[in-house]
């Protein structure tokens, strides 16, 4: 059997949900004027999203200072239907580095604040559930 | 009140009264919230819509700074940049901060063609 040993560099605490608590990722985000958001973002992880990183419409409004056109917004297919979101740009810090990332946010709708895959497909991360920690990893 | 609508476009209406449903709305109800955002939508162009406009006569143009980052604001193109921060700097020299503006990196920015995939892994429980 293959072994792989991964360096842990940082972990974050998962957060409460109502029946189990949920493994999130805690960023520092910029936007193109190079302003940090006020707080450190609780991102959830989210395998299921193909994207890079959902945001909130409040949130969202803090990054739409480096829009994408209209016509390069995606479509999403979900469970309940079609889903258009806002696509921006933004630098997200996580683990000590910088990264250039699309953040996005529904055109209706409230959003989430997400990481999906597009985004965790830059990172080495560790979902360490007996510990409840996201572990990023060298 | 009764309200009699003729010559609506069937396939649209088909679509709306799909939505209504899964938005658990009556038929009604949808219409109403429609007239009401219709309503509610400024007349004039907003920013957003005036840098897009600028960005779809520009596109074509635009082809010839591949690998830059292009920025449009107040409805006008401020310039190719090789950085994402000097895009910003070139935001920042403006009068006031815009609340909008387009930057796109020419030929790394592209339109999505289909569908992507928000699958069911953010739903949560909720207390009733």
């Amino acid at each position: 059997m293959a072994r792989r040993v991964y360096r842990v560099s940082t972990c974050m605490k998962y957060v409460r949900g109502l029946l189990t608590d949920k493994p999130v990722l805690k960023v520092r985000m910029y936007n193109v004027f190079g302003e940090e958001f006020p707080r450190k973002v609780e991102l959830v992880i989210d395998t299921g999203y193909e994207g890079s990183i959902m945001l909130n419409n409040n949130y969202y409004s803090f990054f739409a200072s480096a829009e994408l056109p209209r016509e390069m917004w995606r479509m999403y297919r979900t469970l309940t239907g079609r889903v258009i979101m806002r696509v921006a740009r933004a630098l997200v810090e996580v683990g000590g580095t910088k990264l250039e990332t699309y953040v996005e946010t529904p055109l209706f709708g409230l959003g989430k604040n997400l990481a999906g895959r597009e985004f965790l497909n830059k990172l080495v991360i560790v979902l360490d559930g007996i510990r409840r920690e996201t572990c990023l990893c060298e | 009140m009764t309200l009699v609508i003729k010559k609506i476009d069937e396939k649209k209406l088909r679509e709306f009264k799909a939505e209504a449903i899964r938005r658990g709305l009556t038929l009604s109800q949808a219409i109403e919230e429609a007239i009401e955002l219709w309503l509610r939508r400024p007349a004039l162009l907003t920013e957003e819509d005036v840098n897009n406009l600028v960005y779809v006569r520009m596109k074509r143009q635009l082809e010839k700074y591949k690998g830059k980052y292009v920025v449009i604001a107040r409805g006008k193109f401020l310039g190719a940049f090789d950085t994402l921060k000097d895009a910003g700097l070139a935001l920042r020299k403006l009068d006031e901060l815009p609340k909008h503006a387009i930057i796109v990196k020419v030929g790394v920015d592209k339109a999505i063609e289909g569908e992507l995939e928000w699958l069911g892994g953010s739903i949560e429980f909720q207390r009733v």
